[in-house]
């Protein structure tokens, strides 16, 4: 599967439309997570622990936009775009979604 | 009492430690910034017209198609979650009720963006060039912030 942001495929030739698919994931902080990351937030600098969950998250997102589009019968992915929204206190979620193309 | 000297206690070690993690961020970012100078990203995805102009890829004109000595393209992503310290916090909460510039907050959006372009353009150190880079910001908790930076990384026949 090819994945890309751009409107097509450098080089491909787009033959087929499937329309837009959407992956999401939604994350919550571990208790422990939560306390290195106060500690983290009162000393100030990267709060390493959720930027792992967030990445997690992202993957995650992405494998299931993959598999619907796999299963449209695409072979790459264009147009995509991520956003993350804070759904509730300690919890994020994440989601990306794209158009799924069949290119030569 | 009590409270107070824990109050200004907490204020002066922050004060510090966000300090020195500021100034050591900053540093890493300048140099990390200057080892890659000679990769373009841009924001624009329209390869055919921004490619040519490029010094620092030399490709040729193929049958008037630049396109074709395109190899490849992948989707690359950087993203840094950053939290503000202690004393900036109380400083944020003292600008907040007058008013004005809070450039606590505006050094640390600039460093969590510098962060995460950079991070998007090591995911893929091989890259000819990045195209249509995308910024975006969410806040996912209190004085935290997310910065995504992704785009697509182009190879080149060579």
């Amino acid at each position: 599967m090819i994945l890309s942001n751009l409107e097509e495929i450098p080089n491909k030739k787009i033959v087929d439309h499937f329309g837009v698919v959407i992956g999401s994931s939604v994350r919550s902080k571990h208790a422990g997570r939560d306390m290195m990351a106060g500690v983290k937030n009162f000393f100030g600098g990267e709060l390493k622990g959720y930027t792992e969950l967030l990445n997690e998250s992202r993957e995650q997102s992405i494998e299931r936009m993959t598999e619907q589009a796999a299963q449209a019968g695409a072979n790459a992915i264009v147009n995509i775009r991520f956003a993350t929204s804070a759904v509730a206190p300690g919890a994020a979620e994440v989601f990306v979604y794209g158009t799924a193309v069949l290119v030569e | 009492m009590a409270d107070i000297i824990f109050l200004v206690v907490a204020a002066i070690i922050t004060f510090f430690t966000g300090t020195v993690i500021e100034k050591k961020h900053y540093r890493s970012i300048r140099r990390r910034e200057k080892d890659m100078l000679n990769i373009p990203f841009l924001s624009t995805g329209k390869y055919d017209d921004i490619i040519p102009h490029c010094s620092s890829i030399n490709i040729q004109k193929v049958d008037n198609e630049y396109a074709s000595d395109l190899n490849s393209a992948e989707l690359v992503k950087g993203s840094v979650v950053l939290g503000v310290d202690y004393f900036s916090t109380l400083l944020f909460a003292l600008r907040n009720f007058f008013g004005g510039k809070v450039s606590v907050f505006e050094r640390l959006t600039d460093r969590a963006r510098r962060e995460a372009i950079l991070r998007m353009r090591e995911d893929s150190k091989s890259a000819d060039a990045i195209l249509n880079m995308r910024l975006h910001t969410s806040e996912v908790g209190r004085n935290q912030v997310e910065v995504i930076a992704y785009g697509t990384a182009i190879y080149l026949n060579k």
